[in-house]
């Protein structure tokens, strides 16, 4: 799966959410941080990467997700499945 | 041992072991004899300022500067006021006014008087002050809209720690983890019992704290103390493997209903550690019962009990609700007289703490934790008040009928607010996104026709909570 099919997958899980919190869907992108905005919690962040391992068929090392510089944000999540 | 006061007892480790690591945050270790000699600069700077005994607030980061600031604040017989880093500036306005706050420290200023050598703010230590004095102003979530503050005075704290130090054998060479924010009550235990014995507080980045167990692994944490669910958390990052946290001997849990399932998980990562599940509300000090777990009785389900209460506290239950006296009982709450005499009530001249907790004893006097007398709860160990939600709204609704449920979902707990009739809910979220943290917001909010009522007469929050499902 290439970053454009990865981030439209991304997106699609958080759009809903996303539009509920009064964020515009062209705010969810980029640097947006998942769980500094009060989109995820914690654990909704840990639930979505792994809702994502399933559709990217493979698993990520979860013990370092957060530790780039920018992990939580929507563009750290990629980066975490693109280098993996 | 006979504590007096918390910063006595940091005094007499700087004293005994000036050169040991008192703190590491950040890649830094800073000793004892640093740590000493900043947040006596500190004191010095708030007595000059004329601050001394007055409420001192400041961001509460976990970086150096904010470490020094509680002990300095404190050394001047200030007491601290967190403000929590993320706000929202809303939030914080209300806590400086309710707790009557006119100093901050800030980051800059503290930085200046970091390795301050001598001189009018020197290195020497501020006059001791009284012990009779405040700690600190912690808020909470209230249900009557706004945060409320708790005042806790240096002797509830001392006695906490005096029987922390009594009960537990914490060592000087004991590398104690620091994962609870400096706004929760619960980062007082990690301070100052570490504090007491000489031992080094570990202070992991935000990242750091996320990924716990391998934070706790690569510093060495012998002394483990979260909320149950960092321990769930890790489960699912996949990094609580068989024995992964060789090195902790200790375990405390506290904020939230600890499972035995939990429980066995993180013995299977820990198996040297001694399990303790701590109970306590702010008000009644950081923690107040324990319930050592042994290996076995693991084989449980359910939620772990609360245990007994410590020897220096009485507890009774009336009805179902568990009520607390002895000098752990907090002061009270800030600016709020009329919240104060209602959970504080004076009995024969003894005073009682109603916890709004139900428990039950069994047999060998252990209690067990049942559940709220109203709809206080916890998330990600976070009091919340769901009315606190519905009061930020209230402005914005008029009269509209609205009311905040939390309901669990997938082991987490999450709110979804409900209003009758139609609204714009992107303007109500950015309106509650402005007011409260963000471990408050609602997941949703739904638009209902109108409130749906049982047989009885009241509010059928089943029925409600069924829309979810329904979208």
């Amino acid at each position: 799966m290439d970053r454009t099919e990865l981030a439209q997958q991304l997106r699609e899980r958080l759009i809903h959410r996303a539009e509920r919190l009064g964020l515009r869907a062209e705010e969810v992108g980029g640097s947006l941080d998942l769980v500094r905005s009060g989109l995820l919690d914690s654990l909704g962040f840990v639930d979505l990467i792994t809702e994502l391992e399933q559709v990217v068929g493979r698993e990520v090392d979860l013990a370092t997700a957060f530790d780039a510089p920018g992990a939580t944000t929507f563009d750290g999540v990629l980066e975490l499945f693109l280098r993996s | 041992m006979n504590v007096t006061d918390p910063i006595h007892l940091f005094r007499q480790s700087a004293k005994q072991w000036p050169l040991r690591a008192a703190l590491q945050v950040e890649g830094r270790t800073i000793t004892y004899q640093e740590l000493d000699a900043w947040s006596n600069a500190i004191a010095h700077r708030v007595i000059g300022q004329g601050h001394a005994g007055e409420r001192i607030a400041f961001v509460a980061r976990k970086e150096a500067p904010s470490y020094a600031a509680i002990l300095g604040i404190m050394k001047a017989g200030s007491a601290y006021v967190p403000l929590p880093p993320d706000g929202p500036a809303t939030r914080w306005t209300t806590m400086l006014q309710r707790a009557g706050v006119r100093a901050l420290v800030g980051r800059e200023e503290v930085d200046d008087l970091d390795g301050i050598d001598g001189g009018e703010q020197g290195t020497h230590a501020p006059p001791d002050m009284p012990t009779n004095g405040e700690a600190y102003v912690l808020f909470t979530s209230g249900s009557t809209g706004g945060p409320k503050g708790v005042s806790v005075g240096r002797a509830n704290v001392a006695a906490y720690l005096e029987h922390q130090l009594a009960v537990n054998e914490f060592h000087s060479t004991d590398r104690f983890s620091q994962f609870f924010a400096l706004t929760f009550d619960l980062s007082v235990h990690d301070l100052f019992v570490c504090w007491a014995v000489g031992g080094c507080l570990c202070v992991p980045t935000p990242s750091e704290l996320m990924r716990a167990a391998s934070y706790a692994r690569e510093a060495g944490i012998t002394v483990w103390f979260s909320v149950p669910s960092l321990v769930v958390l890790q489960q699912r990052l996949r990094t609580l493997n068989e024995g992964a946290l060789p090195d902790v001997r200790i375990a405390l849990f506290c904020g939230e209903s600890l499972t035995w399932s939990v429980l066995r998980a993180f013995t299977t990562a820990a198996p040297k550690a001694r399990l303790i599940n701590l109970y306590g509300p702010t008000e009644a000090t950081i923690a107040i019962a324990a319930y050592e777990a042994d290996r076995g009785s693991l084989g449980q389900e359910g939620v772990v009990p609360i245990g007994r209460t410590f020897r220096s506290t009485d507890g009774r239950i009336a009805g179902e609700e568990l009520e607390l006296c002895g000098p752990q009982l907090a002061r009270g709450y800030v600016g709020d007289q009329e919240a104060t005499d209602r959970a504080f009530r004076v009995e024969q001249g003894v005073r009682w703490y109603r916890t709004g907790d139900r428990v039950r004893m069994d047999d060998q006097d252990v209690l067990h934790f049942l559940g709220r007398t109203d709809d206080q709860l916890k998330i990600m160990g976070h009091r919340v008040e769901p009315a606190e939600v519905d009061a930020a709204l209230a402005p914005l609704l008029g009269g509209t009928p609205v009311i905040t449920l939390p309901r669990e979902e997938g082991g987490a707990v999450r709110l979804y607010t409900f209003v009758q009739g139609v609204v714009d809910q992107p303007a109500l979220m950015n309106e509650l996104r402005r007011v409260l943290p963000s471990y408050m917001l609602p997941e949703r909010i739904l638009q209902v026709d109108r409130m749906p009522m049982t047989a009885h007469g009241k509010l059928d929050r089943r029925a409600l909570l069924e829309q979810v499902e329904h979208g």
